[in-house]
């Protein structure tokens, strides 16, 4: 308090206590910031078995000098919040990369769903052409030659969960898991 | 205190003044890691006074957050939780917020971060940015420590073999020449330190003090 009183005319701004914030919300901030990325880390650790080294070295490192000096409490905080948004973001890309998988699992499973009815009906129509074509051609004493098919462009959407997990890794700028590249967002097929 | 040093340093362009400040420092070496910062700071009372000191104070703390919400956002996280953690990082950052020169040190800090998360996307001599804000950081306050450490927690982290290794979740994993880059920058690191009007009293200073 002498260096404040020496100074007086900076107690003004150096201290305003009526506006300052309470101790414990850096505090709270700090434990909440290290609870959170040890419980992400710990989670992707067991989940894809892959450990960050930057980050636990930022909490073991400043983090333990944070612990023990309040004022290095922003350093940390600071430091950490990038390396705990890529951990959000490399768990939510995996969560979203499981959930599509499961969800498309279900999809190719139902016997309902539109895709197998769609297939099934195109095979169907498919085969019937085939058959036709073979009885007259069998009929016919001349050879006919087979016309060229028609074709039009049938976007599928597939059921391989790989352009889902291919966007969803582009959205949140490619990072975590490696996606498997995927070029069958639209297909040509004949018909 | 720290714009009242700076204006002593600018009016008599000195560095070495024991007791002219602090009385309780008489007589001991007086090294001044922050000096540039109390000039800044110095010009900026010079210029607005009390209340220009005080918009100062404001306008590091908006810097810090748009900083920060950059970096956020360059991680590819949601603008919601990117806004969420900001906020957060400011409450943490406030109670140390004050007009002192390690409002500039956290500047530098987001700036160091954000460096090292372009080193894998950007072009091959972006680890070389280090080292001005090394420098810089140098001459604004004793915190430029952790200008040492974390691009060395990176080098380590990338010489680690093994692949369940994954630095930064794949963000900071680099290849061989980037790693060779990011190693010669943060060799250099001590050199950049180096330029201070102290020279390496300033760099054994901190390490007597911290011992």
């Amino acid at each position: 308090m002498i260096r404040l009183t020496t100074f007086g005319e900076w107690v003004e701004i150096w201290r305003l206590p009526e506006f300052g914030p309470p101790w414990w919300t850096p505090v709270v901030i700090f434990g909440l910031m290290v609870l959170v990325f040890a419980v992400l880390a710990a989670l992707l650790m067991v989940r894809e078995g892959r450990v960050e080294p930057v980050g636990w070295g930022i909490v073991l490192f400043m983090g333990t000098y944070a612990a023990f000096r309040s004022r290095a409490i922003p350093y940390f905080v600071l430091a950490v919040t990038p390396l705990l948004a890529l951990a959000f973001v490399t768990l939510a890309v995996e969560a979203q990369a499981r959930t599509t998988k499961a969800l498309s699992r279900r999809w190719e499973n139902s016997a309902f769903s539109d895709v197998s009815w769609c297939s099934q009906l195109r095979s169907e129509r498919r085969s019937h052409r085939e058959s036709r074509f073979a009885s007259v051609s069998a009929h016919c004493p001349i050879p006919i030659p087979r016309a060229p098919r028609l074709s039009w462009s049938v976007v599928t959407w597939t059921a391989d969960s790989s352009t889902a997990i291919s966007s969803a890794g582009t959205f949140y700028g490619g990072v975590g898991r490696p996606t498997r590249s995927s070029s069958m967002a639209a297909t040509t097929r004949p018909v | 205190m720290a714009p009242e040093a700076g204006g002593t340093l600018r009016n008599h362009a000195v560095l070495a003044f024991p007791g002219s400040v602090a009385f309780t420092t008489t007589g001991r070496e007086w090294i001044k890691f922050s000096w540039a910062a109390d000039v800044l700071l110095y010009l900026v009372f010079r210029a607005g006074g009390l209340p220009g000191l005080v918009l100062f104070r404001l306008l590091m703390l908006f810097v810090i957050a748009a900083v920060l919400y950059w970096i956020l956002r360059d991680c590819a996280l949601h603008p919601l939780a990117a806004t969420l953690l900001v906020f957060m990082a400011s409450l943490a950052v406030r109670f140390r917020l004050l007009v002192r020169p390690e409002i500039l040190s956290f500047v530098l800090l987001l700036i160091l971060m954000a460096i090292l998360l372009r080193l894998r996307a950007g072009p091959i001599w972006v680890p070389y940015l280090i080292l001005p804000v090394q420098t810089l950081w140098t001459n604004v306050h004793a915190s430029f420590v952790f200008g040492f450490a974390i691009p060395g927690l990176v080098l380590l982290a990338n010489l680690v073999p093994g692949d369940r290794v994954v630095p930064g979740w794949g963000r900071l994993r680099l290849d061989r020449a980037r790693v060779r880059h990011l190693a010669a920058a943060v060799a250099c690191l001590p050199l950049a330190a180096l330029l201070n009007p102290h020279g390496a009293a300033l760099l054994l200073f901190r390490c007597a003090r911290t011992a």
